[in-house]
């Protein structure tokens, strides 16, 4: 055969082939990009649908936790949560008459109160948007036994709304019980068998 | 790198010699024509080799202008000795010769050189014009051999075949002599199965069979001499078979030749021994037919020589053969893969609809779920604001009355409590963190005299103080005047009366003034158990006083009755 004619017919052959081949390669890589495209399509949904999940599932975790804090804030005794005690007049208005009620169920024979005035307690009595508002009671009393005294100051720390904290208490018997002391009693008097001093701090949550 | 395949492909093998050319063609595994030209310009020829234009050209030269020379190269490398090879041809032959060479062995002996057969043909008429014919042709010429060469096959399978007849022995030295029509009395002659030289000859005087015998049997005498020359003794035997018509097979005489075997065969004879059916006929006279078929069908290239212009051509051929094949394998894989890609991804498009219809129904429950959250976030924030006030607040709540009735609870009747003093601080860090609730405590306390049972008031007094010590354990307690602690006086009844009284004695009537201390920090469980107003887990005491004095609590045993049992004390209006 010719050379000239081989060279041409390979030309030729070459020419077909190669568009063939270009042809081929293109729609094979279109096909392919076709493909890779919903495969990322694809794997991208998974993944946002999984990273939502997750979201969901810490979401819910949150909402049960803070649902449980609901919850244990309506445990929280009403005496014990936000209270309109910010002044001392408001103080007194409240302690008073009850002061004078058990004086007089306890036949407490001296009952003295001092309250010094209401003061934020600042620092880390300071939480968001509530603050403890606190003042000093100082109770001076006197009464026929040590149990009608302790008796009195028990009730008074149970009704009384807020958080108390005793800085300070002393009793002392003054007179022994003995004839003078019935004697005294007969006669209409009362005496001052047991005598004590307390100090109190007396906190209350306020909602600035 | 091409070899003459034993299977059914179309070719063509034409036997170019001196005096024309003969041409088979074979297809599938059969002859199904054969031709001779007394030259090139027949038109005969053209017309032949259109009738199959794809069918590749084998050559074979038969002409006299061959040259065959037997070199031992020295003992280099494989690699290296084909390099001096390439030289030898390059420097030792005319541009324009057709040539190569043929490894046929080693020495056993010695340097153990290369031992090559260098061989040519002058590419000049009237092979040349044959060539020149051939390569204007559509055919593919497949290469060019040259018929002593490819002949070893030949001659070793006529020996194989012709030994089992004749069970002749082995012979180190063959001949055969063919008679040719293109190239006349060819002579072949191979030691230990490898070519060492050819030879041709015209027969002179006629062409009648007695004449030709003559010729041959004269020829093959030539050739033993000639032989000598290449080391051939007599004993190492000599097997010789002649080729030629069966009127001149008829007139040769064996004996006079002086070889070990002498084997005369007719072209139709030699075809029959090797299984060539159909390529000859009985009265076939030349043994270019036989030999072209036997190696077109049966034989394996020996060695292929080219000219530049055949390997460009076959440059050309086989770039086309090979851009169709990778074509042909690349476009089809390129449509699979393509077939495979969409439908994948047309499968894929159920799976992207299923994940989008997901991932729009998670979307929605997470804004469900955020939209919750943020409308809590609020009150969540205020929730533990109050939280965790309520829980510092309650932490630093200290009243005393459980703590006093355990004091109460563990005193007894006994002793009575004259005065108390009760005092807890803290202290805060700049961090605004508490310290621990530090207590301070002070009792005195009255115990009356047992004056009559001193022992009993020193069991007192120790049970006393392991009592307290048990009960508010881990604080700190310190104790004074508690019998034991101090000096006691005693009358010991009967005895004179003293004289004069002696040292002043203590009043032994009034109660024992007993002090207890308990101080320290107080741990937390400790008070939620004592401090609170409504304490947790108030517990019995380990200890409970009797009557006879302290008397401990057994474990896994009801509780003792108490005096005074209850945490807080009970409320009680005052007594007129």
């Amino acid at each position: 055969m010719k050379l000239t004619i081989l060279r041409e017919e390979l030309i030729r052959e070459a020419a077909r082939a190669g568009a063939a081949i270009i042809v081929a390669a293109i729609i094979a890589g279109l096909a392919l990009y076709y493909r890779q495209s919903a495969e990322a399509e694809l794997a991208k949904l998974k993944r946002d649908i999984a990273l939502s999940n997750n979201r969901i599932v810490k979401l819910e975790e949150e909402n049960t936790e803070t649902l449980r804090m609901f919850s244990r804030v309506n445990q929280v005794p009403a005496a014990q949560k936000e209270l309109p005690f910010n002044d001392l007049s408001s103080r007194v208005a409240w302690m008073q008459p009850r002061l004078e009620d058990i004086k007089r169920r306890y036949r407490l024979t001296q009952l003295d109160i001092s309250m010094t005035n209401v003061a934020p307690l600042g620092g880390g009595y300071d939480q968001g948007s509530y603050q403890t508002m606190f003042n000093t009671i100082t109770l001076t009393f006197g009464g026929l036994s040590d149990e009608i005294l302790f008796s009195f100051l028990h009730e008074l720390a149970e009704i009384t709304p807020g958080y108390q904290r005793f800085e300070m208490l002393e009793m002392r018997r003054l007179l022994p019980i003995d004839q003078n002391v019935f004697l005294q009693i007969q006669a209409g008097r009362q005496p001052v068998l047991v005598a004590g001093r307390a100090i109190i701090s007396w906190r209350t949550i306020r909602k600035k | 790198m091409l070899s003459f395949l034993k299977n059914r492909q179309r070719k063509f093998l034409i036997s170019i010699g001196d005096d024309g050319a003969v041409l088979v063609y074979l297809n599938a595994g059969q002859m199904e024509g054969r031709f001779y030209f007394a030259d090139p310009t027949s038109l005969e020829i053209e017309r032949v080799f259109a009738s199959d234009p794809t069918a590749p050209i084998y050559v074979l030269a038969d002409v006299s202008d061959q040259s065959y020379t037997q070199q031992a190269l020295p003992p280099v490398s494989s690699f290296n000795v084909k390099k001096l090879v390439e030289r030898r041809l390059v420097k030792d032959y005319d541009k324009s010769d057709i040539k190569g060479a043929l490894l046929v062995g080693r020495s056993d002996t010695g340097r153990k050189d290369w031992n090559y057969l260098f061989v040519s043909i002058r590419n000049a008429p009237p092979f040349s014009l044959w060539m020149e014919l051939l390569q204007k042709l559509p055919n593919r010429i497949a290469g060019i051999y040259l018929l002593p060469v490819e002949a070893e096959g030949f001659m070793r399978d006529l020996k194989k075949a012709v030994v089992a007849e004749n069970a002749a022995k082995p012979s180190v030295w063959q001949m055969m002599i063919s008679h040719n029509k293109v190239g006349g009395l060819r002579q072949t002659i191979l030691k230990n199965g490898r070519i060492a030289f050819t030879r041709m000859a015209q027969p002179v005087g006629g062409t009648s069979p007695g004449v030709v015998a003559g010729n041959i049997e004269q020829e093959i005498l030539n050739t033993i001499e000639f032989m000598r020359r290449f080391g051939y003794e007599p004993a190492a035997g000599l097997d010789v078979m002649v080729i030629t018509s069966a009127e001149v097979k008829r007139q040769i005489e064996p004996s006079r030749l002086g070889a070990s075997a002498v084997f005369v065969v007719t072209p139709h004879e030699v075809a029959g021994q090797l299984g060539l059916e159909g390529a000859t006929e009985p009265k076939d006279k030349f043994a270019d037919v036989v030999m072209l078929a036997y190696i077109g069908l049966k034989g394996r290239a020996v060695l292929r020589l080219t000219t530049p212009a055949l390997v460009r051509a076959e440059q050309y051929l086989y770039g086309r053969l090979g851009l169709k094949l990778f074509a042909y394998v690349f476009v089809p894989v390129a449509a699979l893969m393509t077939i495979v890609n969409v439908t994948t991804a047309f499968g894929l498009n159920d799976d992207i609809d299923r994940a989008e219809k997901e991932a729009a129904r998670a979307a929605r429950v997470l804004k469900d779920i955020q939209n919750r959250s943020d409308a809590l976030a609020e009150r969540k924030k205020l929730a533990g604001d109050l939280l965790t006030l309520y829980d510092r607040l309650s932490a630093e709540t200290i009243v005393p009355f459980s703590f006093f009735g355990r004091v109460d609870a563990v005193k007894g009747e006994t002793a009575q409590v004259r005065d108390l003093r009760f005092a807890v601080s803290q202290t805060v860090d700049k961090s605004g963190n508490s310290s621990p609730n530090s207590l301070a405590v002070n009792l005195n306390l009255e115990v009356p005299r047992q004056n009559s049972n001193p022992q009993a008031m020193l069991k007192f007094g120790q049970d006393f103080r392991q009592a307290m010590e048990k009960e508010f354990a881990p604080l700190t307690l310190s104790f004074g005047g508690l019998p034991g602690d101090q000096d006691f006086a005693m009358t010991v009844e009967g005895g004179p009366t003293p004289a004069q009284p002696a040292a002043p004695q203590p009043n032994t009537n009034q109660p024992l003034a007993v002090r207890v201390s308990i101080g320290g920090a107080v741990p937390e469980e400790m008070r939620r158990r004592l401090f609170q107003l409504r304490p947790e887990n108030p517990g019995e005491s380990p200890v409970s006083a009797t009557a006879e004095g302290f008397v401990p609590v057994q474990k896994n045993a009801a509780p003792s009755p108490k005096k005074k049992a209850p945490a807080k004390p009970p409320k009680k209006k005052a007594e007129p």
